[in-house]
């Protein structure tokens, strides 16, 4: 790890609240440029009054905080660039929207850091078309969904172009479309190099999003590593007052049964790659014609789901259990050879970004046609741009979640999907696959197109 | 809270145009009226303005006629007894009750026809500039109009946490309602006390987390405040300069014009 990689830590902090109980007891953090650290603990942990000290909005009664390698000043001109390059994106979005609209929210910290006019409102604008709020952009605040407020205090930060964008509690009070559309928006803002720091109570989230979690407790920060690391350690969650991760839990119940092994999973992904192979003997399959019990069948992917037919010479192959019908559903034993000839094919296609123009620069025709000329079973957009791309073109998505999971698991399951992803995020996509068939998974076939 | 004068401001299709000419609008409207020695102009104004906000502001019909009946019914009451309790002239009508000898005169008459038609054109004068502009357009204007930065922040932050607050306060009233807090007289009183003090609290609290949340920011003492440009229309001209030569000419030709 490079000393310079570290943007933003913290040196023995401590804080105490007036009434003298310690909130924080000697924090020491390392926070490395470019990555998405999640702090997790209870209520109370402190995660909130650290997030206001990593800020300078307190001041520690010991210690120091240190942005870019240079301890904190407490001086207003000092606190005032503090503050621009360290945006932070409170818990209940009421208290961060004080201005009468949505343009004049987003507005607010580029004027208060003297922008001219015309700079203000072209920055304000594109803030809000890369957010897709250009709509809303007359609203006031009270007129908004949750969801809404909440993106729209994440635009009001993201238009001061900080450095590290911290938010306690993203998801908070958000239904489930909401949060995972904030969890994407974070994921895109990491593609930008901004480092994101958020607290949360969900193991979930932090164990498939973060790169790093520290673990807070009492004060104090109770671990620290990769999610991997921290959440398969059930004596520490228990220790500190968390639940395992379900991925976790379930990973642990299909291990005790000996149908799973290998590392502990983070992802669905990585779950379904600890249960395939060889680990299942007895699969469930459709007959594709009449099988009687006992019959040697062989098995192939067909849009999907397994199919069963009397054996000749497929790769893989088993014993039928039961009679069953065309159309059946037929479980199988002693399942030998591999399904992996089925695997499906992920085709990128890369829309250019809001900046570069979106999908103005982007022949809808041509994607209409690629889209109608191939044939895909399933078809994800990733990225802002490529979902509003998506919507012109008259395309719906299958999904827009956790894109390149989706890809990859439908792919797994002999399905070919096209991804019309934003930007660098189609390379990003490829990166994903290629070193996923590095680490000796079944092997995903990626193509990238540029549009 | 789905009828905040300000909701339909907000979605009038008259939010677009000049602030100024509207401003400008429901002056003259006010001073014409007020001005007016007969009922006949306020009546006119109150019939422009209505006109305005039903068919201009896209105001629904029913909601207008139930904004204007409030005020009306005050004006009503209080015409009731300038009716025969004020003025001279001749007796129209009278009553005897009670040994006493009520009577309405000419005077009376025309002075309650005035109120009336003032207070009508009045408030539908005010109606018309609340239901077409909504507060963030006032702001801008004050801005121009250079009122102090520090009371168009204080009003502009004041009006943004009225809407938290209410919010707010209609929950706790909620809360309150659903474990019987306003059964009876009493614990109605002493609920609507807590009700006041923990709003009060509340919105202490809430100044603190704003004051966090602008210094987070950056906050140097500037709120973003454009006035978008809105240029005035032809027609708008148009109709706005015969309004105000038709209040004219009728203000001058019935200046001696009265009921009765």
């Amino acid at each position: 790890m490079k000393k310079n990689m570290i943007i933003l830590e913290t040196r023995d902090l401590k804080y105490a609240y007036p009434d003298r109980t310690m909130a924080l007891d000697g924090i020491d953090i390392e926070i490395e440029k470019g990555k998405r650290i999640a702090f997790v603990g209870p209520n109370g942990s402190g995660k909130s009054t650290l997030f206001l000290l990593l800020n300078g909005t307190l001041k520690p009664r010991q210690g120091e905080v240190l942005f870019q390698g240079r301890p904190i000043k407490y001086d207003a001109k000092s606190l005032r660039e503090v503050r621009r390059q360290i945006g932070i994106v409170f818990q209940n979005s009421d208290d961060q929207l004080f201005a009468p609209t949505v343009y004049h929210d987003v507005a607010f910290g580029p004027v208060n850091l003297g922008f001219p006019e015309e700079k203000v409102e072209r920055c304000v604008n594109h803030t809000l078309k890369y957010f897709g709020l250009t709509e809303l952009r007359d609203k006031p605040p009270h007129h908004l969904s949750g969801g809404q407020k909440k993106k729209v205090a994440i635009a009001g930060v993201f238009a001061m172009e900080p450095e590290v964008i911290i938010l306690d509690e993203p998801l908070s009070n958000l239904d489930p479309a909401g949060a995972s559309e904030i969890v994407e928006l974070l994921n895109e803002l990491k593609h930008f190099g901004k480092t994101i720091i958020i607290s949360t109570h969900d193991v979930d989230l932090a164990s498939r999003w973060a790169d790093v979690v520290y673990v807070l407790n009492g004060g104090k920060v109770y671990n620290t590593g990769h999610p991997s690391r921290i959440f398969s350690d059930r004596i520490l969650m228990e220790n500190t007052k968390l639940k395992l991760p379900t991925i976790v839990e379930t990973f642990r119940e299909f291990e005790a049964r000996g149908i799973a092994d290998g590392h502990t999973p983070m992802t669905l992904l990585d779950l379904v790659d600890s249960v395939e192979g060889p680990y299942i003997g007895v699969r469930c399959a459709v007959a594709d014609c009449d099988i009687p019990e006992g019959q040697q069948v062989g098995l192939f992917m067909r849009e999907g789901t397994i199919v069963a037919v009397p054996y000749t010479q497929q790769e893989a192959a088993g014993l039928a259990l039961c009679d069953a019908g065309a159309g059946d559903e037929v479980l199988i034993e002693d399942v030998r050879g591999s399904l992996t000839s089925g695997t499906g094919r992920i085709h990128v296609v890369r829309i250019p970004r809001v900046i570069e123009g979106g999908s103005m620069n982007v022949d809808i025709g041509d994607l209409q046609a690629l889209v109608d000329g191939a044939t895909f079973d399933r078809v994800g957009a990733m990225g802002t741009s490529a979902k509003v791309t998506a919507a012109k073109a008259g395309i719906h998505p299958d999904f827009e979640v956790d894109v390149i999971q989706s890809a990859m698991l439908l792919a797994l399951r002999g399905l070919d999907c096209l991804v019309l992803a934003s930007g660098g995020m189609a390379e990003l996509v490829k990166q994903r696959v290629d070193e996923r068939n590095s680490n000796g998974c079944r092997n995903i076939q990626c193509s990238i197109e540029k549009i | 809270m789905n009828n905040l004068l300000d909701d339909y401001a907000l979605a009038s299709p008259l939010r677009h145009s000049n602030n100024w000419l509207k401003l400008t609008v429901v002056a003259v409207g006010i001073l014409g009226g007020v001005s007016a020695a007969s009922p006949v102009t306020p009546l006119f104004i109150a019939a422009c303005m209505g006109f305005a906000a039903v068919f201009l502001a896209k105001v629904p019909v029913k909601f207008y006629l139930k904004l204007i009946a409030l005020p009306l019914g005050f004006a009503a009451t209080g015409s009731v007894v300038i009716l025969f309790f004020f003025g001279t002239g001749y007796e129209i009508a009278s009553i005897d009750t009670l040994g006493y000898h009520l009577a309405i005169r000419s005077q009376g008459l025309n002075m309650a026809a005035l109120v009336i038609a003032r207070t009508l054109s009045g408030m539908c004068c005010m109606f018309f500039l609340a239901l077409s502009t909504p507060m963030v357009e006032l702001f801008s204007v004050l801005k121009s109009s250079r009122v102090p930065d520090v009371f168009i922040e204080l009003s502009m932050l004041i009006y943004r946490y009225i809407f938290v607050l209410l919010e707010v306060a209609v929950s706790i009233k909620f809360a309150q309602t659903v474990r019987l807090g306003y059964k009876d007289f009493l614990t109605s009183l002493h609920s609507t006390g807590m009700l006041a003090g923990t709003l009060f609290i509340r919105s202490w609290e809430q100044g603190e987390r704003l004051y966090i949340a602008m210094d987070s920011r950056c906050y140097d003492g500037k709120l973003a405040m454009f006035s978008s440009k809105k240029p005035v229309k032809a027609f708008e001209l148009v109709l706005t300069s015969l309004y105000v030569i038709s209040i004219i000419a009728i203000s001058f030709s019935t200046k001696n014009m009265s009921i009765v």
